[in-house]
């Protein structure tokens, strides 16, 4: 055998630089692919109403939310990397069963209202074009479904995702639409209440379509899927904390765009077609189309991404067979659910004469009351050092996650008690 | 038979009928095929106590009854072949090893022979379920009979399991009766720990060929989490361009460290391929290969194969080498067994074999092995010094999309 070199020659030379860049790109990937997937047509609407209602007045929301949104997604990240389980496992392994099926119904409420948000987006997006739901949405639905069940979605997803760049439309429209710049950093940093009951709706949804319980699981299973290790963790958590201010940065200038046109001239969105001519000053009659575009594929991509984490979950925490290559027989469980979780919010969205925004709204509003339900058990397992070992919360941590919890639970109660029936008053 | 989850939170009665609390969890020992409860654990308030088998007089769903008097209960420590059914094995994952895949333990069959009641099987079935959150009156109506689905307890390994500090001290070969591929597949599912777990509890070899078929990613957080001593002789039980691979990968002060710590031999094989670029012939190759000197007879080419069996990659080709390593011939083991002892290897040898260049890129190595119908690929220098082989399995895999891809990811497609 030929003698061997003194020390690793060229390839760990070159290697070097190249081992923390491939780290980075290897691990990269959870906190984008999640902040990405926030704005989708709920974020979208939600936000653009909150600016179209409100003008700035809840840009302080925005603020507060978003290192709570951080803080959310960094604990799904860590659980993650540590345990390398997703948090349907964790829940299933560490509470009784009864509990992990409570998580898991409140989880499917979740889930299967804002799969008819997508599905309602994806409607509001062919109405700009004149094209009725009941025309546009079998087919969407049939090839979302095809999509998820024949494969190659990875590679549409990323086309996806690339495309999701279209919203930086929002912010050239922003900063065209000549807002008060001082008023909106004001209202950034003072908070301001109202005392009606809209006013709550519209936070809950606010809240509620930024921290999502699908989002919870959904960070964590993508870290457990690139098999982040607790000791690359730290390029993943800071993505995630990147993530989250990127994809709060986007709701900002939505906010900004729509409170300079439609509420400075005192336009409520109605339709997509309010929510549309916010682009004008950037696009004036392309606004439609920009807008259309840019709905339309956010929605699409979350109407596939949605019924396959929600089947996943489910059938995770219960032990069924689950995976996209298995058939039917193989894991029918799964495979009936991700078509159930397709079809039927598709079924839904075709209602006729649904008003489509205020469908939208509520669905988010459902997200925000369910939301303490899912962190509470985040928070305990996450607290757990049985599980976590070293890595359990700190006291701030806890501290933030504990207050935002019961201030949401206090706003979600107010807001129950208060909207009778709920839809009618959005 | 009866389910485990029934018994869960029975009144447990003592000796003179007063109540001592409840059943929490049934420590059973990992002896035999079908393990024996060894204990039961008691819950009263915030403490819980062991109540030896021999101290419990019967046990039933609706309760259960003892010996002694509660006063008289205390507790000790698990000892290395028990575990808790409720804290260890149900509602977790354990290994299936003849479906050769994780299950989750949703309910367990007991079964009572005599005076000793065994484990004998767990169910998967989503009756189980149902049943356990009060609602087997749905299931008894969504189908007819609804049946568990029932594994039997010989073929699970629960060691994969959260057991914590609890170390089996009894090997039970189930799961290296695995195929490494198969072990691989499975670990890719598990926590960083219950991989390790896995993973200590197999051979050596088995646990390196096992290590070779994960993904490249799983094991670079594998070797994170291990030892240097550990993962040095990991490293010197995986073949040289697999141990190569998965250095390059790690960090360059960690990988000079692990070289430096594992067997001489296999770390001056490792440095040498490390020296090759990844996705070159001498970055795939393996150095361990089969050879024999010209003038060898067939008989001579067997007794040296025989001796060099257990380090080389593959014994069907054997190369012919001169005294300074230069390839001169190739021949099969076919050709061993069809020649006569006598004959010298440079009679029957194919002379001059096709090979390639250690800078050699993908395409060209997998369109000599497909093209000539080879098991195995020989890696020469300039000078015609033999390196190293490749052979056919590390091809398929440059065909083939990568190691990850082959896995589906779990969300995405």
């Amino acid at each position: 055998m030929p003698a061997a070199a003194d020390k690793p020659g060229r390839r760990s030379l070159t290697h070097i630089g190249r081992s923390r860049l491939l780290i980075f790109f290897a691990v990269m990937g959870p906190g984008l692919i999640t902040a990405a997937s926030d704005n989708d047509a709920g974020g979208i609407t939600t936000w653009s109403v909150v600016g179209a209602r409100y003008g700035y007045g809840l840009l302080w929301v925005l603020l507060l939310i978003t290192p709570i949104l951080a803080v959310t997604q960094e604990m799904g990240a860590r659980m993650g990397a540590v345990t390398g389980k997703g948090l349907a496992a964790l829940i299933r392994e560490r509470f009784s069963l009864r509990l992990t099926a409570f998580a898991m119904v409140a989880l499917l409420l979740a889930n299967l209202g804002t799969t008819v948000s997508e599905f309602t987006g994806i409607a509001a997006a062919f109405s700009l074009f004149g094209v009725p739901s009941f025309i546009a949405l079998p087919p969407i639905a049939v090839g979302v479904w095809l999509l998820v069940t024949r494969g190659s979605y990875r590679r549409v997803e990323r086309v996806f995702l690339a495309l999701t760049a279209l919203y930086a439309t929002y912010v050239i429209a922003g900063v065209l639409a000549r807002p008060d710049w001082g008023a909106a950093a004001r209202h950034t940093v003072t908070p301001s209440f109202h005392s009606t009951s809209t006013w709550i709706i519209t936070v809950v949804a606010a809240i509620g379509t930024t921290i999502t319980p699908w989002g919870q699981f959904f960070i964590q299973a993508t870290v457990v899927d690139k098999a982040v290790s607790i000791r690359d963790y730290a390029y993943t958590k800071a993505e995630v904390f990147a993530g989250a201010v990127f994809t709060d940065a986007i709701d900002f200038f939505i906010v900004i765009a729509c409170a300079a046109t439609l509420f400075a001239h005192g336009i409520a969105i109605d339709t997509a077609q309010d929510a549309a001519r916010a682009l004008r000053p950037l696009a004036g009659g392309f606004a439609y189309l920009l807008f259309g575009a840019g709905l339309l594929n956010v929605s699409v991509l979350a109407a596939g991404i949605l019924p396959l984490a929600t089947a996943y979950a489910i059938c995770e925490a219960f032990g069924f067979e689950a995976g996209l290559d298995q058939s039917f027989g193989e894991a029918p469980i799964f495979n009936g659910l991700l078509t159930f979780f397709i079809f039927a919010p598709a079924a839904v969205a075709m209602i006729p004469h649904l008003p489509l925004v205020k469908v939208i709204l509520f669905v988010q509003d459902v997200n925000g009351i369910l939301l303490p339900v899912i962190l509470i058990y985040v928070l305990k397992i996450i607290n757990d050092r049985s599980i976590m070992g070293e890595h359990v919360n700190g006291p701030v941590y806890n501290w933030v996650a504990w207050t935002f919890s019961v201030v949401l639970i206090v706003l979600t109660v107010i807001l129950v008690a208060t909207s009778v029936p709920l839809p009618f008053r959005l | 038979m009866f389910f485990f989850s029934k018994l869960l939170g029975q009144t447990v009665r003592d000796v003179q009928g007063k109540s001592a609390g409840t059943l929490q969890d049934l420590v059973v020992t990992l002896r035999q095929r079908y393990p024996n409860v060894s204990a039961m654990i008691v819950k009263r308030g915030r403490k819980r106590y062991v109540a030896p088998w021999s101290a419990v007089a019967s046990l039933e769903e609706s309760g259960s009854l003892l010996r002694i008097p509660a006063g008289r209960l205390s507790t000790r420590e698990l000892q290395p072949d028990e575990i808790l059914l409720s804290g260890q094995v149900l509602d977790k994952q354990i290994v299936d090893t003849e479906g050769r895949k994780l299950i989750r333990v949703n309910d367990i069959q007991l079964a009572r022979t005599g005076n000793v009641l065994r484990v004998v099987a767990v169910d998967i079935s989503s009756g189980a379920i149902l049943r356990r959150i009060g609602l087997s009156k749905v299931s008894g109506r969504l189908s007819k009979n609804p049946k568990p689905h029932l594994i039997d307890w010989g073929n699970v390994d629960p060691r994969t399991s959260d057991a914590g500090s609890v170390r089996l001290t009894v090997p039970r070969k189930d799961l290296s009766l695995l195929h490494p591929a198969d072990i691989a597949e499975l670990a890719h599912e598990l926590s960083p720990e219950e991989r390790a777990a896995v993973l200590d509890a197999l051979e050596d070899d088995v646990a390196a060929d096992a290590v070779e078929e994960m993904h490249p990613s799983f094991q670079a957080s594998l070797i994170n989490e291990m030892a240097d001593d550990k993962a040095s002789e990991l490293l010197s039980n995986m073949s040289p361009d697999d141990a190569a691979d998965l250095l390059a990968d790690l960090p360059p002060e960690r990988a000079r460290r692990l070289i430096g710590m594992m067997d001489k031999d296999d770390a001056e094989d490792v440095q040498e391929l490390l020296t090759y670029p990844e996705n070159s012939a001498g970055g795939i190759m393996t150095t361990e290969f089969a050879h024999v000197p010209p003038e060898a007879t067939a008989n001579e080419a067997i007794a040296l194969l025989r001796r060099q069996e257990p380090e080389v990659e593959t014994v069907y080709y054997i190369y012919v080498t001169d005294k300074r390593e230069h390839l001169l011939g190739v021949f099969s083991l076919r050709n061993l067994l069809r020649e006569a002892p006598g004959r010298k290897v440079r009679e029957f040898m194919t002379a001059d074999p096709v090979s390639v260049r250690l800078v050699a890129g993908e395409e060209e190595i997998t369109q000599a092995i497909a093209k000539y119908n080879l098991l195995a690929l020989p890696v020469v220098d300039d000078d015609g010094v033999l390196h190293g082989i490749i052979t056919v399995d590390d091809a398929i895999d440059l065909v083939l999309p990568p190691v990850w891809k082959k896995r589906l990811p779990r969300i995405f497609h």
